[in-house]
């Protein structure tokens, strides 16, 4: 199973910059922090006044580093804060890192520090088929698109880069090829009001729930910025669909990726169909966790004729019950046709490593 | 005061299963199906749309090929075919535009499908909404 998670790992995004807005521009004060990242991260630092570079200097340096934090001061004109960054590969460093060992807020100092700025971003490798299409007329078709759709928003496309929206907007989008020519880079930049909304899920360490409103938010600009149907967007149209939720509907059936599943008889077709139909409803349940054969289930339990009337059907009406029943009895020769699923899925659901998805009882009481 | 028995069920179902993103929602006009016509419009819907193109294609021949069954029958079922593709355009699933390939190897665009028009087409092409 693929997609129970949005992660950066999952959907291969990574950080590519990282800034923190401290509200106080104290020399003394921001070595302590230089300290800390260097104690803590082994991580070097360097002071820059964006005033006086005189004041420039390096505060702490060591060999081997793979990570380095920059402290601006007087980057605004109007704010006497020190802004904390992590630029490149510094930042992917250093977000693995912190997602390992946390941040300290007691020398962060949890309430004078905002998040003021991350950049997220995606590397699609290019193919041998790309070659057809040319990369530039995709930018242009992307810029008409927007501009169609929105013709408030500002979209540029300038020595090879599609640039879309403002830097001061919080969503700033950048595509372009990247130097070593091997790749394409979808970057999104969050500033302003926007990036606030994660803010929360960093300063408490919650980085599952970070990477995945992360990973939602990019692709939600991204469905609405670029032209799908283009060679470049494959990686998009293939993972665009996991940030659907039930929420859409009410009630509703769901499905994976079922093209290829041989459906040859009308009993089969039952099958899958009644299948779907109880995932698509036992989702709805609560549950409770249980650990069997070093796995973790959810157990659920449910009348059939509760199962009927999620259905739209009469709660009453035996044949429908009895054809329930012998359905979820069936259930109990379920992993030959996991097996199908797995075999034939584009995105394969896996069994568990006792070969078992479901294990049940029914009874009449 | 006689108590009604009724069928309960308890299982455990694997937390892969449970918590994954399943990548398709359909409304609830999908949720079930009324007769096996309805049954094998729907479930043929599904393989097709089910994929991860935005352009789909719905083989008609070969769904007709599949499921063998008399020619009054097949009437029946191009109809159902048609309530389902009407209803995925109606709920915004699909786009109100479908490109046939006839028989004849010729294509044709429609915005609407009809039993006449599938009994001489081979294919239906449409389009995801995103």
């Amino acid at each position: 199973m693929k997609e129970n998670r949005l992660t950066f790992q999952s959907e291969n995004f990574q950080i590519h910059y990282l800034t923190l807005n401290l509200q106080f521009d104290n020399l003394k004060r921001i070595k302590k922090i230089a300290d800390y990242l260097s104690n803590t991260f082994d991580c070097n630092s360097a002071f820059i006044d964006c005033k006086n570079s005189t004041q420039n200097c390096t505060l702490i340096k060591k060999e081997r580093s793979l990570c380095k934090a920059e402290f601006r001061v007087n980057s605004q004109k109007y704010w006497y804060g020190t802004s904390l960054s992590f630029s490149g590969n510094q930042s992917i460093y250093f977000y693995k890192t912190i997602k390992g060992k946390g941040l300290d807020w007691e020398i962060l100092d949890f309430d004078n520090t905002n998040l003021s700025r991350i950049d997220l971003y995606y590397d699609r490798k290019f193919k041998k088929g790309d070659e057809i299409e040319n990369f530039d007329s995709f930018l242009e078709e992307c810029r008409s698109q927007i501009e169609k759709a929105d013709k408030r928003k500002r979209v540029i496309v300038d020595k090879g880069v599609l640039r879309v929206g403002k830097r001061e907007s919080g969503n700033y989008f950048r595509v372009y090829r990247r130097p070593n020519g091997k790749e394409i880079r979808f970057e999104l930049e969050l500033t302003k009001s926007v990036v606030k909304n994660f803010e929360f899920y960093l300063f408490s360490n919650r980085f599952e729930k970070l990477e995945e409103l992360l990973s939602i938010h990019f692709y939600k600009q991204a469905l609405t910025t670029f032209v799908m149907d283009r060679c470049y967007t494959d990686w998009l149209r293939e993972n665009f669909r996991k940030i659907r939720s039930t929420q859409t509907y009410e009630n509703c059936l769901i499905a994976t990726y079922l093209s290829t599943l041989p459906l040859e008889t009308l009993e089969k077709q039952k099958f899958l169909y009644q299948l779907l139909q109880l995932l698509s409803y036992i989702r709805t349940l609560e549950s409770s966790v249980n650990w069997i054969s070093n796995e973790n289930y959810r157990m659920i339990s449910f009348r059939v004729s509760e199962f009927l009337e999620f259905l739209g059907k009469k709660k009453t009406n035996y044949y429908q019950i009895r054809k329930v029943v012998y359905f979820l009895k069936s259930l109990q020769r379920l992993p030959p046709v996991l097996e199908e699923f797995s075999k034939y899925s584009d995105f394969s659901l896996s069994r568990s490593e006792e070969g078992k998805i479901m294990e049940g009882r029914i009874c009449n009481c | 005061m006689r108590k009604e028995k009724s069928w309960k069920v308890e299982f455990a179902i694997a937390e892969k299963v449970y918590f994954y993103r399943y990548p398709f929602y359909f409304p609830q006009e999908f949720l079930t199906y009324d007769d096996a016509y309805d049954l094998r419009a729907k479930i043929f819907f599904l393989l097709s749309f089910s994929t991860t193109k935005l352009n789909k294609e719905f083989q008609i021949q070969e769904v007709f090929d599949q499921v063998g069954i008399s020619r009054q029958k097949m009437t029946r079922l191009r109809k159902s075919i048609v309530i389902i593709f009407e209803d995925a355009r109606d709920l915004k699933l699909i786009e109100p535009r479908f490109t046939l390939l006839m028989k004849t190897n010729k294509t044709k665009e429609v915005d609407k499908l009809t039993s006449n028009l599938l009994v001489k087409a081979k294919s239906v092409f449409y389009t995801e909404i995103t």
